[in-house]
């Protein structure tokens, strides 16, 4: 008796894995638990490709969902992008390049399975500083050999006075 | 004897003069060297092998990993707190830097010419993304400043950024190139790589005295290769 029990509460347990769908032994990356909508990366920026994923089973909807959407206006891109299936049912996936015109912030685009799951999820673009970054001030391209030119005003100016010296003695010599 | 002393007199006028002039004409310390066209050949990075475009590395199981024959695992996010350059003799701290209002990358303030920042909106150094730092290439207080021979390194040489837990990565250089600000590879530059990589950026070209900056950019492209525990070499 307490043997059927277990093998019932197994079995139980199996198909409750199944129904939950995704198990973690399929390929790709493993689906982290509770969770609908997968992006990458988040946060993203403008002007790089990132990957929706989507998980449309669900205890309520109707059987497995044979296509999936994804709602791309509020991104700046086409209203209605089909995503692809995968090895995975249920699953569906695709990658698309964000406009450099998105600008920052959060956003919550949404995906419709066919079954009837609707899902969104919020990611963040982050800005991509465009002006380059002032990084110098130009000293080792405009600074200029300034103690040269000091010891060259020196010799200048012992050069004049030595000069102005030695053209007075010559005129006091030549009066006397 | 006098005509000696009047010809040390137009020696010392003329010599004087000429001094002052190539004073006046030369600089002090050379501008700074700019990475030659085949160094920055490599637009797009060689992906690591087994890495494959999109693929959420950073969610992937290490056994999977190693299945698959991914060669690095990413490390984990930490702020990374110094630098090293072994082949150009860089040794820096980083600090964590963000945007300005106007949406302008902040970088160290001229007062610290060798202090390096971090980008601290997009991924740390080694995790998945393009890590990027910033350092100055000259300041009129001390000349050539901390990233004054970024325009050196070549590809192979080695990258070390040491974070905050203590780990060091390793990056190694794949391109380095010299852009017009015009043309600032900003999105090649901050966009998102399913592997970690790494950019260090300074000033470079002509200098426009007018605007008191320079025209262009150094830009160094990195991968990562590896990591290690401790500190750099």
């Amino acid at each position: 008796m307490r043997v059927v029990t277990y093998a019932a509460a197994t079995a139980g347990l199996a198909a409750a894995i199944l129904a939950g769908g995704a198990p973690a032994a399929l390929a790709g990356p493993a689906w982290p638990s509770g969770q609908t909508v997968n992006i990458f990366p988040n946060p993203s920026a403008p002007g790089t490709s990132t990957t929706f994923q989507v998980n449309c089973s669900s205890q309520s909807a109707a059987g497995p969902a044979t296509s999936a959407t994804l709602s791309g206006s509020q991104l700046g891109l086409a209203d209605q992008i089909p995503m692809q299936a995968t090895s995975q049912q249920n699953v569906f996936v695709t990658t698309v390049v964000l406009p450099t015109s998105l600008a920052p912030g959060t956003y919550n685009p949404e995906i419709n399975c066919s079954n009837g799951v609707s899902a969104s999820a919020t990611f963040q673009v982050n800005v991509v500083p465009s002006p380059a970054p002032p990084t110098g001030d130009g000293a080792t391209s405009t600074a200029t050999n300034g103690w040269l030119t000091d010891v060259g005003l020196g010799l200048l100016g012992v050069g004049a006075v030595a000069g102005g010296v030695a053209l007075r003695r010559h005129r006091m010599g030549s009066r006397t | 004897m006098p005509r000696l002393i009047n010809a040390l007199v137009v020696a010392l006028i003329v010599g004087g003069i000429a001094l002052a002039y190539a004073g006046n004409h030369t600089l002090r310390w050379s501008p700074p060297p700019a990475p030659p066209k085949w160094a920055g050949r490599a637009h797009s990075p060689p992906r690591p092998a087994g890495w494959e475009a999109n693929r959420p590395a950073d969610r992937l199981d290490p056994k999977d990993a190693a299945k698959h024959g991914y060669l690095v695992t990413p490390m984990a996010t930490s702020a990374p707190v110094s630098i090293s350059i072994p082949s150009i003799k860089v040794r820096a701290k980083v600090i964590a830097l963000g945007v300005t209002k106007a949406g302008a990358v902040e970088v160290p303030p001229l007062t610290h010419p060798f202090l390096t920042s971090w980008y601290d909106k997009g991924p740390t150094p080694g995790a998945s993304g393009a890590a990027v730092l910033f350092g100055h290439v000259d300041s009129a207080a001390v000349g050539p400043a901390v990233f004054y021979n970024l325009g050196e390194l070549r590809p192979g040489d080695l990258i070390y950024v040491t974070l905050k837990d203590k780990r060091t990565g390793v990056f190694k250089v794949y391109s380095a190139a010299l852009y017009q600000k015009a043309d600032f590879p900003a999105l090649a530059i901050y966009s998102y790589t399913s592997w970690p990589s790494l950019r260090l950026i300074t000033c470079g070209g002509a200098f426009d005295t007018a605007t008191g900056h320079y025209l262009g950019n150094t830009v160094v492209f990195a991968q990562y290769v590896g990591q290690q525990s401790g500190a750099a070499p």
